[in-house]
């Protein structure tokens, strides 16, 4: 049986006792959410934590509510959790769609999208639309607490910003402009549970009288060495017409130039390219 | 490092337990080693097989990588708790009945996943069925005859 190496379990009651752990122990302890990237990480002698601290106990951590003009999550909605939420579908469908078609039906009951962002993987799921939707996480320190926007928080694969003492407690997205159309689209890399190769999300917003992009928002997963938003692709497309051909054409070569994939970079060139086209059609034709 | 045991207390398949595990131990392993129900497999013990699937509060979750300690509460079903009296749940009646199982490795943990399944949707899709046991590997079968015998199952309740 492979198992894990001897650590200890803690199962504060509060955010608070939480912290205190974990600014006591320093690099020791370790939060543990739904645990899909971290266990297996410790099972396979990649890193290990002395203490594992458990949120399990802490009341209410999985809610998404809506907050005035904004939709608020909590630290252990599950992937699962957020595909059914009816106020992510309402608002946020890309979202909610992101995380229903991620890995597996339990890999999607067991990880948080908290803990996708955090285990910051190139190619987590989540992240396209969280970063299309301008989301932000609320992090609980020592200090206080604060509010950071998600594109401060990739540093480099599998690395964040975030400090031994962050805790995150909540992410936070506001609600896009009325009349906003999403959509999140991926390859994975051989069958439908796999890491995915390439992942774009697309929300746009369209001027009801000319058609015209009026607001455009592209975030790409698998690319870089973070997930990443696509901005001068964003701005060359505002103000234009997207059923022109040549502007689609003009904004796939400004899209390549913003892309940096590493392996099978070609390749994932081309699905970035696809996609991206796929994803514009699929909104052009629920919008017109 | 000085670490204790803890007492956790949970049900499984109906019946409460309260037991002392070091904190460590995965679900896999107190199900296994300490209940000896070896009904729940472990395959890549990774959580990339679905071969551990067993249900918390109906929810299927790869007990290779829950840890014991967190289960704290909950309700669990494993492979041995579909059982009644002498019946077989007809999910692996239709498992049987359908040769769905051929080295049967997998088959426990195919079998949670689809009886969560239908728990939470009464007449899934094929769609739906292939993509709920996307996460459970089988290495004999083709998914063919699975996917059949969960469909047979689905249509018995029409």
């Amino acid at each position: 049986m492979l198992r894990l190496t001897r650590c200890d379990y803690l199962a504060p009651e509060t955010l608070e006792e939480a912290l205190s752990i974990i600014v006591k122990e320093r690099e020791g302890a370790k939060i543990i959410a739904g645990g899909t990237d971290l266990l297996v990480k410790m099972k396979r002698r990649e890193v290990h934590h002395k203490k594992l601290v458990g949120l399990k106990r802490i009341p209410n951590l999985d809610h998404i509510i809506e907050e005035g003009d904004h939709i608020r999550l909590g630290p252990l909605v599950t992937h699962d959790g957020a595909s059914r939420s009816l106020i992510l579908r309402k608002y946020v469908n890309l979202l909610a769609e992101a995380c229903g078609d991620l890995g597996s039906y339990q890999i999607r009951c067991m990880g948080t999208v908290a803990g996708n962002i955090c285990n910051a993987s190139p190619s987590a799921d989540s992240m396209p639309s969280l970063l299309v939707l301008d989301a932000c996480i609320r992090i609980l320190n020592q200090e206080g607490e604060r509010s950071v926007s998600l594109n401060q928080i990739f540093v480099g694969p599998f690395k964040t910003s975030l400090r031994y003492d962050d805790m995150v407690t909540a992410i936070e997205i506001p609600k896009p402009p009325p009349g906003s159309q999403g959509v999140y689209l991926k390859m994975p890399k051989v069958t439908k549970k796999d890491e995915t190769l390439v992942g774009v999300a697309l929300l746009l917003r369209r001027e009801a009288s000319t058609g015209k992009i009026e607001r455009v928002r592209l975030g790409l997963g698998s690319v870089a060495s973070i997930p990443i938003r696509a901005k001068e692709t964003e701005t060359f497309l505002t103000g234009k017409n997207p059923e022109d051909p040549r502007t689609l054409a003009e904004a796939k070569e400004i899209l390549m130039r913003e892309i940096s994939p590493r392996s099978r970079a070609d390749y994932r060139r081309h699905i970035t390219g696809y996609l991206f086209e796929e994803g514009l059609r699929a909104l052009l034709s629920k919008s017109s | 490092m000085d670490i204790t045991e803890r007492e956790i207390e949970f049900r499984v398949n109906g019946t409460s337990h309260r037991i002392q595990i070091e904190p460590h131990r995965t679900l896999l392993e107190v199900l296994r080693e300490k209940l000896h129900l070896t009904g729940t497999k472990e395959g890549c013990g990774l959580g990339d097989c679905g071969s551990c699937t067993v249900l918390i509060d109906g929810k299927p979750v790869l007990s290779c990588i829950t840890l014991a300690s967190e289960v704290e509460g909950k309700e669990i079903l494993t492979i041995e708790g579909l059982v009644t009296g002498d019946s077989l749940d007809p999910l692996q009646e239709a498992f049987i009945n359908h040769g769905a199982v051929q080295c049967g490795f997998c088959t426990p943990g195919m079998i949670m996943t689809a009886k969560a399944l239908l728990a939470e949707k009464k007449h899934p899709t094929e769609e739906e069925i292939r993509k709920a046991i996307a996460g459970n590997l089988c290495r004999c079968t083709g998914y063919v005859k699975i996917v059949d015998a969960i469909k047979s199952v689905v249509e018995d309740k029409e």
